[in-house]
């Protein structure tokens, strides 16, 4: 499980749309819950135990679904796939109302499914599996070349030290007697992985960049109904807050919103106005429990039933706090009261104008350096240093290293490599193997047909042919 | 790791299995990031195409397999021996055409993520965020701790929403395409065409 974890954690790491959006909504959330690490004690948590902690505080079923997949096996979803073949499908050939076969020939080729499925799991567990295995081991072991070599990063610290220090990837090969070797990634495939390193950084940036131009249009467009609507918009949030005062639980929270937002449809209100109850209808997305659900018997978990009416509490205010916001002095509606398009543009551009600025500084900063580094042949510890000397102020470089940058391309790039070189070599083993699973099945079929349906099968015929035969004579 | 799983990792580790993707290792299947490096978008492509190609070649060469086998099989019965091999033909046939389908509809990376936001999107929109982030961070506090940073809490709120998304993706391509589709679906309407196959092959043996 926290293998899993760790792996996701890179999944996000290395893919730049989900690292933009994290690093983008990072400003988002921090817009409305500017948390004050300062006053509190103690140190903060790590990405396992939010992760632990959002599994404990998110929508039952989602964590449900989650957890199955999760905890789902190679070998249990041969299985399914298998009990498919041999139970559901038979009944879809041997009743099917539309076939006008005779209900004998029906069932005998009916019984063919199973018995393929029986073999399918017989074959699948003693080849297809233990080929996939192979491939994991020997690409941990380095027993294959380098682009499905994974023995790089087995020690991220010492990786990072060799980058730093000597300017090097070192790859440890075993061949297939055991005898182990160093050797170290030759230096055009070292300037490629860098450089691809340095576009997958401005990549993040320029998502990153769209990701707000996008937040920037919502909140004009929210701005343009606040500016011609403002006193309308500032009675009816006003009326959800004293409505609100009577609500206690996520629950009714949300079912009250709920009946809002059918309300406004109905009523064909402005689509800005409905989204915005809907956000609130969404603050309300997790319903505490007040005891186990279905989902906890099942997983055996125990849920925080105590904190029910404490969490309840927090959702509430959260959403009575984001109504402030709106109907407050000074608040966005009075920001956007009457104001012209120009006007609500510029409101809206300057209120990510800080975000945007430092991931278009961090963009083109990035760009230079690449150039940089081409021309002057940087090593990682000076391009480290010229990041360190010249972008420390801007948050977008905080907490990131270089070095550690090109360990999660090198991992995503083998990783890669495998997840291709499996499906090549997969499909080579179920070619290989289907005129073995075919002549077994066609051996197989007809004999368990004759020892277990004897009824249904040639052998039983014949001997019903020669009875009758020689009956006759 | 199960008794089951640990055995099959046993079998793989042998030089029956090794020997052979040394082999396909040397012939360079995959390429280095020395000119155009996988990127996860290029990947996913890649594994696509091939996973089409390979059913196509994998079924369409099974289906070949087993009618031809099934039709020259003597110890199946005479009378039922076409209705099996017909059988063989309309469900490979089939089979392919569904899951060529299941790929552009199901499981298409467009249709997942829209599907997805339909049913699940209002659970981890920004403001659900903002308050999974406000209800855990008391409990944090209440712990001795930090409330969590919001760089840690956005990456963990994406790994969740990630390994949601790959959850959704396992789950409702196996009950739509594996299950009903090729389980249900395709026996269901293989099996009167088999009738008309069956039919044919009469015909064309009778000429």
């Amino acid at each position: 499980m926290a293998v899993l974890k760790v792996q996701n954690s890179e999944i996000i790491r290395n893919n730049p749309v989900l690292k933009s959006v994290t690093q983008t909504s990072e400003r988002i959330v921090d817009a409305g819950l500017k948390a004050d690490t300062t006053s509190f004690t103690g140190r903060a948590p790590n990405v396992q135990e939010v992760s632990e902690m959002i599994s404990e505080y998110t929508p039952g079923f989602l964590n449900g679904m989650k957890k199955m997949k999760d905890n789902i096996s190679e070998f249990q979803n041969i299985m399914i796939n298998s009990l498919g073949t041999g139970l559901i499908a038979p009944i879809f050939i041997k009743w099917n109302p539309l076939s006008k076969t005779d209900e004998d020939t029906r069932t005998y080729t009916a019984w063919r499914q199973p018995v393929s499925a029986a073999l399918a799991i017989g074959t699948q567990a003693a080849i297809t599996l233990p080929f996939a295995h192979a491939i994991k081991n020997m690409a941990k072991e380095g027993m294959f070349s380098e682009k499905l070599n994974e023995t790089p990063y087995k020690n991220a610290d010492e990786f990072l030290k060799n980058l730093r220090d000597k300017n090097k990837i070192v790859y440890t090969t075993k061949n297939l007697k055991g005898i182990t070797s160093t050797s170290n990634m030759d230096e055009q495939s070292l300037n490629n992985l860098i450089n691809h390193t340095f576009d997958d950084l401005i990549a993040t940036e320029e998502k990153a960049i769209k990701h707000y131009s996008e937040y920037i249009k919502q909140r004009a467009s929210q701005g343009e109904y606040f500016s011609k609507n403002a006193d309308s918009a500032k009675e009816y949030f006003s009326k959800i807050q004293t409505e609100l005062k009577d609500i206690s639980s996520s629950k009714d929270a949300r079912l009250y919103f709920n009946k809002q937002i059918k309300d406004l449809k109905n009523s064909n209100a402005d689509k800005e106005l409905v989204s915005m109850v809907e956000n609130l209808r969404d603050m309300a997305a997790y319903n505490p429990k007040t005891k186990p659900s279905v989902w906890d018997k099942i997983f055996r978990r125990k849920p925080n039933i105590e904190n029910a009416e404490e969490i309840n509490k927090t959702i509430i205010e959260l959403i009575n706090s984001e109504i402030n916001k709106i109907t407050k002095e000074n608040g966005l509606i009075d920001k956007y009261r009457g104001k012209t398009a120009e006007e609500i543009q510029e409101i809206a551009k300057n209120s990510l104008k800080q975000e945007v600025d430092e991931c278009t500084k961090a963009r083109d900063y990035l760009k230079t350096l690449k150039e940089n580094f081409a021309k002057n042949k940087l090593t990682v510890k000076d391009i480290e240093k010229n990041i360190l000397d010249n972008m420390s102020s801007n948050s977008r470089f905080k907490n990131k290293e270089f070095a550690k940058e090109i360990l999660a391309t090198l991992k995503k790039y083998t990783g890669n490599n495998i997840s291709v070189f499996k499906q090549i070599s997969g499909m080579g083993v179920s070619l290989a193997m289907l005129p073995v699973t075919c002549a077994l099945l066609n051996w197989v079929y007809p004999r368990f047909m004759d020892i277990f349906f004897p009824g249904l099968s040639s052998r039983n015929k014949a001997a019903k042919a020669n009875a009758e035969k020689g009956g006759d004579k | 790791m199960s008794i089951l799983m640990k055995g099959i990792n046993k079998i793989g580790n042998t030089s029956f299995f090794k020997y052979p993707l040394k082999a396909l290792d040397h012939l360079g299947v995959v390429n280095k990031f020395d000119s155009k490096a996988w990127n996860s978008d290029k990947t996913q492509a890649v594994i696509t195409g091939l996973g089409i190609a390979s059913l196509v070649l994998k079924d369409g060469l099974g289906c070949y397999l087993y009618v031809n086998q099934s039709l020259h099989n003597k110890k199946i019965p005479e009378d039922k021996r076409k209705f099996v091999a017909a059988l063989d033909l309309t469900n490979g046939g089939l089979m392919i055409a569904l899951q060529l389908l299941a790929y552009a509809t199901i499981s298409h990376k467009l249709v997942q993520s829209k599907a997805f936001a339909k049913l699940f999107g209002k659970y981890i929109s920004a403001p659900a965020k903002k308050c999974y982030k406000a209800i855990i961070d008391k409990k944090f506090i209440q712990k001795g701790m930090k409330p969590s940073t919001n760089k840690v809490f956005n990456e963990s709120v994406a790994e969740y929403e990630n390994s949601a998304r790959k959850a959704f993706a396992h789950f409702s391509s196996l009950i739509a395409a594996t299950i009903i589709g090729k389980r249900v679906l395709v026996p269901f309407i293989a099996t009167p065409l088999a009738d008309k196959a069956k039919q044919m092959m009469d015909k064309n043996s009778e000429k």
